[in-house]
């Protein structure tokens, strides 16, 4: 009941207004911390130098890459079965973001990937993967800007999304799958994490700080759509 | 037809009468498949030819198949037989099973037809030209699932063509990678039935769920 | 602070890799912001881009 009352866009509406600025003053502290952390105060890496200070960008954009896709497959799942208004924006709302964070993994994984292994890319399987998922996110998006209607676009866009989800185990298992290049999972494996406490905090700091930007920006997102659905139901 | 007193069967060899009727434009994606192959060997230096030849191949057929299925649902669309077809006493899965299924035989088994003679010109030895084509045999279902579903979500748009080849082509990769997989250890004498199985479960998978889904996704294309 | 050990400029390839990286996402992310508070008025369906 509880939820049902919370995904009418009335009710979304001052609720997102109020979670706003907490999310914000998240992202900026913990980035502002996490930043000065990472590139200042945390040690020079032994074997990677200062190249290994991209880490702080690079691993909170992949996982907000796959992050947001995981909740827009949510969402999707939700305006496909019970079309709840509130999911059909979240969904509309979500994929400029995700392409958005998954440019950024893709272009400072390159600059991290020039130092350590002599190339700025790799036709490795975590690396295609991540391509793909951008393909995936424009591919969304172009149908987005294709359907006026807003509310069919979202079924359309929640279609490709799940379809699209089995494509997320293969971007996180591909080390797994494929012997390549590309480091290992070096964070989340057996016997703990095999980076330092002192660089790993920060790392911890800036992935809270993204997600809190990504949660800031679709519900700013969510609020103007709503915003202009009214003024259209207005004016109409 | 209107009547809904018609069954699957007789639905599968109405659309193959349709096409055959238009056979002109089904012969369309099948001479882009013919183009393009050719165009590959004579692109590649020689001695690049027997190397490149299977991702050749593999690609020519991705993006035929996507060519082919530019206009699945759209003509149904436009003359209101898909609402006749929606509102029909026969499941809308099994009706587009039905259709989906005529459609790989009017233009995707011509394809097949056509592989020996682009063995032929990629100088293709004939182990490696029958993993091939057993990996295309396996790998098409699903091609078509995923363009199908595409196409049956793009239907009403006037761009629908464009999104439906930006749509399927990175739901796609897997499908080439392990096709091409396959070929690839069989040119190097290893096994391929991994690959192989792989291709198989993913043509079964899709071809159980695909039509239910291309089904709804046809309900939501076209509200 | 920062330690150089391999001089200011050439500070194992912060310069030359870290700092475009941040350059980057920064600049991705204000974009984000951007056409999140000042969306494009005759957008279609009123998203943002």
């Amino acid at each position: 009941m509880l939820l049902r009352k919370f995904s009418a866009p009335k009710t979304f509406y001052p609720l997102a207004g109020k979670l706003m600025p907490w999310f914000f003053w998240t992202f900026a502290v913990l980035g502002a911390v996490g930043l000065y952390w990472g590139l200042v105060l945390a040690p020079v890496d032994a074997v990677q130098g200062q190249a290994y200070r991209i880490m702080y960008v690079h691993v909170p954009s992949a996982w907000m890459s796959m992050m947001i896709y995981t909740s827009m497959t949510a969402a999707a799942i939700a305006a496909l079965i019970w079309r709840t208004k509130v999911a059909e924006l979240w969904l509309l709302c979500s994929p400029a973001l995700g392409a958005s964070f998954t440019f950024i993994t893709l272009v400072t994984g390159s600059l991290w990937g020039k130092p350590m292994w002599g190339a700025y890319w790799v036709w490795d399987a975590r690396l295609t993967s991540e391509l793909v998922l951008l393909f995936i996110y424009f591919a969304i998006l172009a149908m987005k800007s294709a359907i006026p209607d807003r509310r069919k676009a979202a079924r359309v866009m929640a279609m490709i999304t799940v379809v699209g989800f089995v494509n997320i185990p293969i971007i996180k298992f591909s080390v797994d799958w494929w012997t390549t290049l590309h480091q290992g999972d070096s964070i989340f494996r057996k016997g703990g994490p095999s980076i330092a406490p002192s660089m790993l905090i920060p790392l911890f700091m800036t992935a809270l700080s993204f997600t809190s930007y990504y949660f800031w920006l679709v519900l700013k997102r969510i609020r103007t759509m709503i915003e202009k659905t009214e003024n259209e139901r207005k004016t109409a | 037809m209107n009547n809904g007193g018609f069954t699957i069967r007789r639905y599968f060899f109405f659309c193959l009468r349709v096409l055959f009727r238009q056979r002109r434009d089904v012969a369309l994606p099948l001479f882009f498949f013919l183009l393009v192959s050719s165009l590959f060997p004579l692109a590649f230096a020689n001695h690049a030819v027997p190397l490149l030849a299977p991702a050749a191949l593999w690609i020519t057929t991705l993006l035929s198949v996507l060519l082919s299925l530019g206009n699945l649902f759209r003509e149904d669309a436009e003359d209101g037989f898909m609402e006749q077809l929606m509102t029909a006493k026969q499941p809308l899965p099994l009706l587009v099973a039905a259709k989906m299924l005529a459609h790989w035989v009017a233009y995707i088994l011509p394809m097949f037809i056509c592989l020996p003679l682009i063995g032929l010109w990629y100088a293709m030895p004939p182990d490696t030209l029958s993993v091939l084509t057993l990996s295309l045999l396996l790998g098409t279902p699903t091609l078509l699932v995923l363009g199908g579903l595409a196409a049956a979500l793009a239907a009403g748009l006037k761009q629908g063509g464009t999104l439906l080849i930006l749509i399927t082509l990175p739901l796609a990769t897997p499908i080439l990678l392990f096709g091409l997989t396959m070929v690839d250890m069989a040119q190097n004498g290893l096994s391929y039935a991994a690959a192989r199985d792989f291709l198989a479960a993913m043509a079964v998978v899709s071809g159980g769920i695909g039509p239910m889904v291309i089904a709804a996704s046809l309900r939501i294309g076209l509200d | 602070m920062v330690n150089f050990p391999h001089g200011f400029w050439n500070m194992g390839g912060f310069w030359m890799y870290v700092w475009p990286a941040y350059a980057v996402a920064f600049v991705v992310m204000a974009l984000n912001v951007a056409a999140a508070y000042w969306p494009d008025k005759d957008d279609r369906n009123g998203s943002g881009e």
